[in-house]
């Protein structure tokens, strides 16, 4: 299947540009979530977008339980993209569960990314008691969140997007959210959002060896503040920065903080 | 007896007293692991071609390699071009030409063992960071490995066929309302769901000898307020093994049941589904 169709693939900016900054949307969204962040590259950077499979406009005959059904497809599909398009010196962006997309990339095919930029990420989103890890979730709550995702997709869709964009003075962004979350068709939204919810990369982080940025911002209702301490503690050459914002989508709430973040790192 | 004969036939000997009360997900982990120990390879994983988008990691050692997902158009060209043979590189290929590069990080040489088998084809990965010498013998002992290992994937997989089979049907029977009694005409086995062993007032539900399925029916039609209707119907239904009944009442003391007696006649199976239908009153 041709790359560029599967993903949906825009490449702007600078086509010329030594340095290629690629720009990962999370769940429920689509490549332009960064709509407000990327013309502040567009003149230094060849910059990439594309949507993940199962998502916004992204081939859906390339939908497959299988390959999906934990993100190990997705970072099979990053390599696939930065291979298909030849990229160099990626700094690869990755907002949600496309961080931790980008960071398995660079483990399990090192050489394709240079730098890495996690954008409200997390190695494990449910609590782990044993080990006194706090992901933010336990088993009760991932229980009801996937069973009113399956009682009624489109009304979970509506209640949970003004749950995590938060702003409610703007109540324009959790309904941009609504609408592409609910435009994702149920079952593969409920399949993804299982891979997501349960998995666990914590004994990857150590193996990552990319310089790292870890951007957290306040009151993230997928993300705690304590998990990407968590990642800038167990990630060898890491270090985080907060952006003034609340909710999970900062590129959205506070795209002139990220830009900042991403141009101190870069 | 060469080193690699006796290897070879330790496989077939550890693989063939594996301990079968184990689930039968972990045979064939344990097989590839054998393996691994047995050729002294710093990896050893099985691929398997899941659908045209996915052939995923499995059964691996080390554990971290588990689950990726690789392409697997450019692997079945490479197994199409070797005509589905062992392939044996004794340096792996540059990174741009190895279709197993995620996988074989910091190794310099690879055994691909493809087992071929339906619906699912695998095949077994060995990597190592200092090269083995294929001598003959090595050879001789991989291509041995390779039928056992078939068969054990084939085993492997028929199992697990099998047991999702079964635990898909258990449940949908068991969510049937009506009590479900199964009697196998070969005298040995039987089957009912949780309804028809409370209605029978068995200690549970599942497989269960016919004779104890007759015995615990013969009293439930005891039971019943108009025997005689149930017998004369039951001489005629039993007059021939294709006779069906439906609507049979049996009309007991504190309830009314509507039974079908129905025959079951495949290539596999013959024998007969018993419905009980309780009727409001």
């Amino acid at each position: 299947m041709d790359i560029i169709a599967r993903n949906h693939i825009h490449v702007i900016g600078n086509l010329d540009a030594p340095q290629t900054l690629m720009f990962a949307h999370g769940f429920g969204l689509d490549q332009t979530t960064f709509s407000k962040v990327t013309p502040s590259f567009e003149s230094d950077y060849k910059i990439v977008l594309f949507d993940n499979v199962g998502g916004g406009k992204a081939e859906m005959k390339a939908y497959s339980p299988k390959r999906y059904e934990s993100i190990h497809g997705y970072a099979t599909d990053l390599a696939d993209i930065i291979q298909a398009l030849e990229l160099k010196h990626v700094t690869f962006v990755g907002h949600s569960v496309s961080g931790m997309t980008g960071l398995l990339n660079s483990i399990h095919y090192p050489g394709m990314i240079e730098k890495l930029i996690l954008l409200g990420s997390s190695p494990r989103y449910l609590n782990d008691p044993k080990d006194g890890y706090i992901g933010g979730f336990d088993h009760l709550a991932l229980n009801g969140l996937f069973e009113a995702m399956e009682g009624n997709y489109h009304a979970w869709a509506a209640g949970f997007s003004k749950l995590a964009m938060r702003n409610e003075d703007r109540p324009e962004l959790a309904n941009a959210f609504a609408d592409t979350l609910s435009a994702i068709r149920p079952d593969i939204a409920i399949q993804v959002a299982k891979a997501i919810f349960y998995l666990d990369y914590r004994e990857e982080l150590p193996k990552v060896t990319l310089p790292t940025l870890v951007v957290q911002t306040t009151n993230d209702i997928a993300v705690p503040a304590v998990v990407s301490e968590y990642l800038e503690t167990h990630i060898p050459n890491s270090r985080r920065t907060q952006v003034q914002t609340e909710g999970h989508f900062p590129q959205v709430s506070a795209p002139t903080e990220v830009i900042a973040a991403i141009q101190s790192f870069l | 007896m060469s080193i690699w004969e006796r290897k070879a036939l330790n496989f077939i000997n550890q693989t063939s007293r594996w301990d079968k009360d184990k689930h039968i997900s972990s045979f064939l982990a344990f097989s590839i692991s054998l393996v691994k120990n047995l050729t002294g390879a710093d990896i050893a994983l099985q691929l398997e071609f899941e659908d045209e988008d996915t052939a995923k990691v499995k059964c691996a050692s080390p554990v971290h390699l588990n689950d990726i997902v690789l392409n697997p158009e450019p692997i079945k060209k490479l197994l199409y071009a070797h005509g589905f043979k062992t392939i044996y590189w004794r340096e792996l290929p540059v990174p741009k030409e190895n279709v197993f590069k995620e996988v074989l990080q910091a190794l310099s040489s690879a055994i691909i063992i493809p087992v071929n088998t339906t619906p699912n084809n695998s095949l077994l990965v060995l990597g190592w960071s200092e090269p083995p010498s294929f001598e003959p013998d090595f050879v001789e002992c991989i291509e041995t490995i390779r039928l056992r290992l078939k068969e054990i994937l084939l085993q492997s997989q028929q199992q697990l066929y099998f047991q999702r089979v079964a635990i898909r049907f258990a449940a949908i029977l068991h969510t049937i309302p009506h009590a479900l009694v199964f009697i196998n005409n070969d005298g040995f086995s039987g089957w009912v769901n949780q309804e028809g062993a409370t209605l029978l007032g068995l200690s549970g539900p599942g497989e269960q000898l016919p004779a104890v399925l007759s015995d615990a029916m013969m009293q439930l039609r005891n039971k019943a307020l108009n025997t005689e209707e149930i017998y004369k119907k039951a001489v005629h239904l039993f007059s021939s093994p294709e006779n069906a009944l439906t609507n049979w009442t049996w009309q007991l003391e504190n309830s009314t049941l509507s039974v079908s007696c129905l025959p079951v006649t495949t290539q596999q199976i013959s024998g007969r589904l018993w419905i009980f239908e309780t009727l409001d009153q």
